[in-house]
């Protein structure tokens, strides 16, 4: 360890104890004219626990552990958060209590972190609530958007009908093992000591839950207006950060607890997946915004995520994959949504058609943006491929060849609405066409960041690959 | 002579390197890329040449091993390594690709909105071709395989006639379907080496090994999925449709890399993949594959015989010259392999010629319909003989590269398969039957005099003369082939007789 | 010395063709000069190959040169000089030279003279390249360029749209033959490995059962039919006249039509294994020599009438071959080589003078207005008498040797049909020959006469005042030395037949067949009918009746006029017979039905009806069908949920912004959605798990 202990904080606490620092300060400091203070803090404050996510040695406890998993998970809520701050800067310019926002997505972050790192049902559950409570709230930062408040209500409602479903689900879990850590759980379930019944319900009714946040069909209602009504970056932290809170609590959740009862669980999830991504790929097909096209796809991606308790197995390769995958899809969304923000404030309009021409007009944000979808439709060699691969491969390993099968049809399917739109931004003349004002720079930022991870890890996969390999079990 | 290190890489990445530039450039100035993009492609062509020399003169003509070996790993946890080499298939191959391409760019005079980015797609389109017949690993063969499909997508979208929008999407949906079968069939030999083998690996050589060893209902399986997803590209009855309408709505110089290289991936694929990873299957499907060849063959004839657009009367015909392609190559012995990967090189140049030529009459008279560019022979004679060589060629003419391939193919065919068979001799008359007719109608009858048509122009001039002359070199001395066949034709044969 | 050099004789017309097509414009007589060269050259070296041959005759000297290499399998070229070679590439070298000279007088001032020579050379090159070949792979090669040669050729003035179709009429037609003979090639390698015509002449009898013999015999014959225009293949050759003179000439008297005869020749010991397909030699060679010899009664066109007779000729030659008369075919080959190239000649020299008269390329080879040229061409006229003489038969021209060999073999071998129909076309070949000449020569010049009845009068002003003028000697020298060779060979031919036949025996015997010295092979061959053959009676007497008889008949019909052969066929079943003669029997018909309706308007038509509707509706269907599911499921979508979230909250927006009532609005959307499926995982688990869930209270 290199970096300096913080005294009275060990471990994780020293993340959550920066993160919570941080958001204190930012609530502090929350004033009109700060807004530029308050971003580069904010983003300091991140990479500071970046560096302690990075510097901590992994320990395991009880109830909760810092182990490469959880080191993995947190790593991506905060990359994904730092991007999305660079765009969340521009895009709540005209919002008062900007650092109120920032200051949520931090407190969002420790929500996530303690989901993502407890091994606890209680604590997962009061991670995941933080955060949900938090990203509702962020979603409501624009007040006076009708919309917006629309979307946030949307979400709000939902989304406590999720927690609510699966606070009662892990209630009857509990009710049917008798213990809230998921070890336990497990040695209680591996030599069958469990009635099985309310185990059965609570599992259908957290799968339920966690439905919601994943965004996986037929719980998937929400995500298309939430994207639509919220602000991109705001979006994009939906579809990136509280969407892998989701995927990383269900891995705790269903790896570290309920994997002796998989024959229950993963027919279940394997059905989910195959209705989810077919569905949402066809639904996608026939969009016109970009954003609810954003909204369906990553409804798609979820589809093929949870392939992961869909094929559960074992094999090393699906959890890397799985892993790998969130990821890639956290930085691929951020990348299109912060791109479709850039191009709405260009040409006006987030219809796809009014993309046409855009390619010759905005060059460098079509450019990352035809990457992104490249990416997102899984054409070799970019990041999103080989995630994908990966997951597919891993699928294949536990035997569930006609699942990878069905999911590689669907990716091919989804090649065609993401191709639609790249023909549009370069071959044909429309509103794109005349859009030659350069639209706001701080937009690129992340864009170009993203843009470049997805295509390193594409042409150079290797180290990833191999270090998820090493930390998935 | 010596090859220099790297060079198949040099020649592999050159027109990708090239690419971005020429788009810089071309905003620019728009003659600027097109400069640029022709002496890229003469300096590809140049190398592939030298190499093809090397090649020669180092006698690798006789050996199986590959030639100019560039192999790393690249992502070892999965098995995928970057693995390119030539063998003599190949290495025509490759000379197939930068001949066509280099002529076809230098014949794409007439492309004049927003050059710069023909020009740039052009290239990567060349890299992608070479790409697919030099990697011998099937990831990498993949990529480019999927990689031709993108600029060829917007070649045709763009600069396409006036239904591109359709014929590029019908082309793309149809050929991605086809490697996504492709690609799963791919996978499973794939997961099936691991389970054998017990290594990651997609080097092409190791999965063969491995497919060898599976069971003859999953080889047969396996082949017809891999022979559909080459097969689109051929392309077979009934999954050719895509090919007139592509052909048509491209500009001239892509309907020549559609019809000279394109197509030829599937023949490939069928050859250096299909054939050697499950030759089993491939010996017990031999005779319905030959069925479909000869339906091809038939199907594609008659259909062509009926068309007033010059453009698809060619297409067609490559799709009866394909039919022949895959007659021969599953007649399991030397002859019928051979003529059948003569026959990808030979139909490469001449319909490239046939094409090119459509498409001067195409901007000469603004028309592609015989009718309408009948009789023009007067005012357009170079373009008119040169019509005529091609169309002779086309059906097959000794002392034309393609007589070579026919005959072969035939011979072949017929001491396999005997009586049940030679009716396929038929398709020589229906061959000559439309083309001749073509002829009849385009060059011959009463001559125009009123309207006022130029004949060829001098880079035209130069490639068409440049096909030509390989066109007629290649069906007096087929040695120049043959050296490079010979080997890998027998290797492919030896399949059979396992 | 000269014999390992004998590759350059095909050769070096074929290499120059394409010089002359390139450069021929640039030189002073437009390419004449490569094309004399290069057929002179094929001569000289032809002639000093056949003197060293002759004076040291190695059996065959052959010159090989690796064409395609597979490692396990190589296909040669291979060059053969034997007796049968360097006959016919004697006649083809002289004929051609011959030819090319004429062509400087004949085609003088025509347009494209590089093209025309260019393809001379290609023709003859080709042709020669058939003569020398001694594989099969060679001689198919030789076989197609012969045909494309001629189809550019027929085609020559492309601007006439009779020429066009004449052209690709004679492509198609002939190479409906090839085929059969590429399969019987094939099949040929199928069974012996090798494409060496002289192993296979030796190993294909010795290890191919009868049944496979027969049918790879009879396919190459169907080759050899195409290309000599035997019935039913023959329908291209009438039409082919549409070409320059010069190149009937060539093609009927020593190049294209004499290529099928020689194929036969060339394989003959695999055809004469096979009694079957001797038979079908035979009878196919007789009848076609009959009927073509029909048409030609009632022809006016002079070429045509040339042209029926040169079918008719080689009808001659294949059914002497059939029956066994090898040595007799190839003489009377060569004889109608000679014969028949003076014909055409003369035909040329004579439509190049009535062209002048009629200005119309079609009239002026009608003989219903020639007449009366005897007296201002008088070459012309002997030399075409000469021709029309040892065409007929008659003593001591060649045809007659000839013929008479050819009818003699019919004899030996006692097949009454053959020789009956051989005889009776005798009489028939004098006959219209005989009518051509008196048509063409004596009388009165009919054309001014013929013109004011069928034309309009602006033509007249133009005929009156045309004198009348023999050829230039450019053109009349060759028809002298052709007359000459007619002549010479038909005195020397009794004395140096028999030497010719033990030439030819020498070559057999390689292959087991027997040649006795009236040159008839000893095969077995069984006619079909045994009826009456007038044993007793010299072949020669015969004959010379016959053909007599139909001279005469010709003199009184079209000289004294005493017999009416206009009334024959005017009324009745003269007419009828004469209409089914000037429709050749409607093989032109039959061709018609086949290609153009049978293969285009209904086939060719009907597969792209399939093509564009049915396979390309299927594929757009499915597409469709693919998007139509999207549309669906994404209107579900929208209509079941956003759609009524969105018309609330619009409807409410109206209202001003109280979103509580939204919320509501949403609520209770979503609960609904949530439980049903929350319900549906539940219930699809159960069944998944197959057995129920609550043991109590509803279990």
């Amino acid at each position: 360890m290199l970096l300096p202990e913080i005294p009275y904080l060990p471990g994780i606490y020293t993340i959550l104890g920066i993160l919570a620092l941080g958001v204190l300060i930012l609530t502090i400091l929350d004033r009109e004219n700060y807004r530029w203070l308050i971003s580069v803090l904010g983003e300091l404050i991140l990479l500071v626990t970046l560096a302690y996510v990075i510097d901590l040695p992994a320990y395991n406890e009880s109830y909760i552990a810092f182990d490469e998993f959880s080191r993995f998970m947190t790593f991506v809520f905060i990359i994904s958060s730092m991007l999305i701050i660079m765009a969340l800067h521009h895009e709540l310019r005209d919002v008062p209590r900007y650092g109120l926002a920032v200051s949520l997505i931090l407190a969002a972050n420790i929500g996530m972190i303690m989901a993502a790192a407890s091994l606890n049902l209680v604590y997962i559950v009061v991670g995941w609530e933080l955060a949900g409570v938090s990203s509702y709230a962020v979603v409501a930062v624009r007040r006076r958007d009708p919309l917006a408040i629309e979307a946030a209500m949307k979400f709000f409602i939902v989304g406590s009908i999720g927690f609510g479903l699966s606070l009662f689900g892990i209630s009857f879990i509990f009710g049917a093992v008798g213990t809230f850590s998921l070890p336990d759980i497990a040695g209680k379930l591996a030599n069958s000591k469990y009635e099985y019944n309310l185990l059965y319900t609570g599992l259908v009714l957290l799968i339920s839950g966690l439905g919601f946040k994943m965004a996986i069909v037929p719980f998937h209602v929400w995500i298309p207006d939430t994207y639509d009504g919220a602000p991109n970056s705001i979006a994009s932290f939906l579809a990136a950060a509280s969407k892998s809170m989701a995927f990383a609590v269900g891995l705790r959740i269903f790896y570290h607890g309920l994997y002796p009862v998989s024959d229950i669980w993963s027919p279940l999830f394997a059905v989910l997946a195959i209705i989810t991504m077919t569905y949402a790929n066809l639904a996608a097909l026939a969009q016109t915004k970009m954003k609810r096209l954003l909204a369906w796809s990553s409804i798609a991606h979820a589809g093929y995520i949870i392939l992961l308790f869909g094929a559960y197995g074992l094999s090393q390769r699906l959890i890397a994959g799985g892993l790998f995958h969130i990821f890639m899809h956290a930085v691929m969304k951020i990348l299109a949504f912060v791109a479709a923000a850039y191009i709405t404030v260009v040409i006006g309009s987030d219809l796809l058609n009014d993309y046409a021409g855009i390619g010759r007009t905005q060059k460098i944000v079509s450019f990352f943006l035809t990457v992104d979808l490249l990416a997102m439709a899984g054409i070799p060699p970019l990041g999103g491929f080989w995630s994908k691969y990966l997951l597919f491969l891993g699928v294949v390993e536990t035997g569930y060849v006609w699942l990878a099968l069905i999911a590689v049809i669907n990716s091919a399917i989804s090649l065609y609405y993401y191709a639609r739109i790249i023909k549009l931004m370069y071959f044909d003349v429309g509103k794109g066409s005349e859009a030659t004002v350069a639209g706001p720079r701080i937009y690129l930022v992340p864009v170009i960041l993203s843009g470049l991870l997805i295509m390193a890890v594409g042409i150079y996969p290797d180290p990833l690959i191999n270090y998820l390999l090493k930390i998935s079990p | 002579m010596e090859a220099f290190p790297y060079e198949l890489s040099v020649v592999l990445w050159l027109p990708l390197l090239a690419s971005p530039i020429a788009y810089i450039i071309g905003t620019a100035s728009r003659k600027a890329s097109r400069w640029f993009a022709i002496v890229v492609s003469f300096i590809d062509f140049v190398l592939a040449l030298h190499l093809g020399l090397v090649f020669w003169s180092s006698g690798a003509t006789g050996s199986i091993e590959l030639q100019f070996v560039d192999k790393f790993d690249w992502i070892p946890s999965v098995g995928i390594s970057y693995y390119i080499g030539v063998d003599g298939f190949s290495m025509i191959m490759v000379l197939l690709s930068t001949i066509l391409s280099l002529s076809a760019v230098i014949a794409s005079n007439h492309i004049h909105d927003s050059e710069h980015l023909y020009y740039a797609l052009f290239l990567l389109l060349e890299t992608s071709l070479i790409g697919v017949f030099v990697s011998f690993d099937l990831f990498l063969f993949y990529i480019f395989w999927e990689l031709v499909l993108v600029p060829m997508y917007f070649l045709i979208a763009v600069w396409g006639g006036p239904r591109r929008k359709y014929a590029a999407i019908k082309f793309f949906i149809y050929t991605h379907v086809g490697s996504v079968i492709m690609l799963i069939s791919f996978f499973y030999v794939y997961w099936q080496a691991i389970a054998l083998l017990g290594i990651y690996t997609f080097n092409l050589f190791q999965l063969i090994k491995a497919a060898n060893q599976l069971a003859l209902t999953v080889q047969i399986y396996l082949f017809i999925a891999l022979f559909i997803g080459f097969g689109i590209k051929v392309p077979i009855v009934p999954f050719h449709t895509w090919l007139p309408d592509a052909h048509v709505e491209a500009p001239s110089p892509i309907s020549v890399i559609l019809a000279g290289v394109l197509l030829k991936m599937g023949g490939y694929g069928i050859l250096r993949i299909a054939i050697p990873m499950f030759p089993a299957a491939a010996k017990f499907l031999a005779w319905y594959i030959a069925i479909i060849g000869v339906i091809n063959i038939f199907y594609a004839g008659f259909v062509a015989m009926w068309q007033l657009d010059v453009k698809r009367l060619i297409a067609y015909s490559s799709i009866s010259h394909m039919g022949i392609v895959v007659l021969g190559s599953v007649t399991g012995n030397v002859l019928g392999v051979a003529g059948a990967i003569y026959m990808m090189f030979a139909h490469g140049l001449v319909n490239g010629l046939l094409f090119l030529l459509a498409g001067v009459y195409k901007h000469h008279v603004h028309s592609r319909l015989i009718p309408d560019i009948a009789g023009l022979t007067e005012k357009m004679p170079l373009t008119s003989a040169f019509f005529v060589i091609g169309g002779f060629a086309g059906l097959g003419l000794p002392g034309l590269a393609i007589f070579v391939a026919e005959f072969l193919v035939i011979l072949s065919a017929i001491s396999t398969w005997g009586l049940s068979i030679a009716y396929v001799v038929f398709g020589a008359v229906l061959n000559a039957a439309y083309m001749l007719w073509a002829i009849q109608r385009i060059v011959f009858g009463p001559q125009r005099s009123e309207e006022e048509v130029k004949d060829l122009c001098k880079p035209e001039i130069i490639s068409f003369s440049f096909l030509t002359i390989l066109i007629v070199l290649l069906g007096v001395y087929p040695p120049i082939l043959m050296n490079f066949i010979a080997t890998p034709a027998t290797a492919i044969a030896q399949y059979f007789l396992s | 010395m000269f014999t390992e050099y004998a590759w350059l004789i095909p050769f070096v017309p074929l290499a120059l063709s394409p010089i002359a097509l390139i450069l021929g414009r640039k030189l002073p007589k437009e390419g004449a000069e490569l094309g004399i060269l290069g057929a002179g050259f094929s001569l000289i070296l032809a002639l000093l190959v056949t003197i060293e041959y002759i004076t040291s005759p190695e059996h065959p000297a052959s010159i090989s040169f690796t064409w395609i290499n597979l490692i396990q399998f190589k296909l040669d070229f291979l060059i053969v000089v034997d007796p049968l070679s360097i006959v016919m590439m004697d006649i083809v070298g002289i004929i051609a030279t011959l030819i090319m000279i004429y062509s400087l007088g004949y085609m003088h001032g025509e347009k494209g003279l590089a093209r025309y020579f260019a393809e001379m050379l290609l023709f003859t090159g080709s042709m020669l390249t058939i003569v020398l070949a001694g594989d099969l792979l060679l001689l198919f090669i030789g076989w197609e360029l012969v045909g494309v040669s001629s189809y550019l050729l027929i085609g020559f003035w492309y601007t006439r749209p009779p020429a066009a179709s004449a052209a690709k009429k004679a492509f198609l037609t002939t190479r409906m033959g090839d085929i059969f003979m590429l399969a019987g090639i094939a099949y040929l390698y199928r069974e012996c490995g090798t494409l060496k015509i002289a192993t296979l002449n030796t190993t294909a009898p010795a290890i191919l059962d009868p049944k496979l013999l027969a049918l790879i015999g009879i396919f190459l014959f169907i080759g050899a039919m195409g290309k000599s225009a035997q019935f039913p293949l023959m329908a291209w050759l009438w039409d082919a006249m549409e070409g320059p003179t010069t190149v009937s000439a060539i093609l009927h008297s020593s190049t294209m039509v004499k290529a099928g005869v020689y194929l036969v020749l060339r394989v003959y010991p695999i055809i004469a294994s096979s009694p079957t397909a001797l038979q079908f030699v035979a009878y196919v060679g007789a009848f076609t020599a009959f009927i073509a010899a029909t048409m030609a009664l009632v022809e006016w066109d002079i070429k045509r009438v040339l042209a029926y007779s040169t079918i008719s000729q080689i009808g001659y030659m294949m059914s002497a071959l059939g029956v066994g008369g090898y040595a007799a075919g190839y003489l009377h080959l060569m004889s109608h080589a000679f014969f028949k190239a003076l014909l055409f000649l003369c035909a040329g020299s004579v439509v190049h003078m009535m062209h002048e008269i009629v200005h119309d390329p079609w009239l002026s080879r009608d003989m219903r207005y020639m007449g009366g040229l005897y007296r201002d061409m008088r070459i012309t006229a002997l030399t075409m008498l000469i021709g029309a003489l040892a065409l007929a038969g008659i003593f001591p021209l060649s045809g007659f040797w000839s013929k008479d060999a050819v009818i003699e073999a019919a004899l030996e071998a006692h097949d009454p049909i053959v020789y009956w129909l051989l005889v009776i076309t005798a009489f028939l070949t004098a006959f219209y020959i005989m009518r051509l000449w008196f048509n063409t020569f004596w009388g009165e010049l009919r054309a001014p006469k013929m013109l004011k009845e069928h034309h309009s009068s602006e033509h007249e002003e133009k005929h009156e005042h045309v004198h009348i003028h023999e050829s230039p000697p450019v053109m009349t020298i060759p028809l002298v030395i052709l007359a000459t060779i007619s002549v010479i060979l038909g005195i020397i031919m009794p004395f140096f037949k028999e030497s010719f036949v033990e030439f030819l025996a020498g070559y057999l015997e390689h292959y087991g067949i027997h040649l006795n010295h009236e040159g008839i092979a000893e095969i077995t061959y069984e006619p079909l009918w045994h009826g009456f053959i007038p044993e007793s009676i010299p072949v020669a007497a015969i004959s010379l009746l016959f053909a007599g008889l139909g001279m005469w008949v010709a003199y009184e019909s079209y000289v004294t006029r005493r017999f009416m052969v206009d009334r024959l066929s005017a009324g009745g079943l003269g007419k009828l017979l004469s209409k089914v003669l000037e429709s050749r029997y409607g093989l032109d018909g039959l061709y018609l039905l086949l290609s153009e309706k049978l293969a285009w308007k209904c086939i060719s038509r009907g597969l792209s009806w399939v093509d564009t509707k049915i396979v390309d509706g299927i594929v757009n269907g499915i597409g469709r069908s693919g998007l139509l599911v999207a549309k669906i499921s994404d209107l579900f979508d929208r209509l079941g949920i956003d759609g009524l979230v969105n018309a609330i909250g619009n409807s409410l927006k109206w209202l001003g912004g109280r979103f509580r009532r939204i919320e509501i609005g949403i609520i209770e959307i979503y609960a609904l959605l949530i439980a049903l499926g929350t319900l549906f995982v539940f219930i699809y688990g159960m069944w998944l798990l197959g057995y129920p869930i609550f043991s109590f209270p509803f279990g």
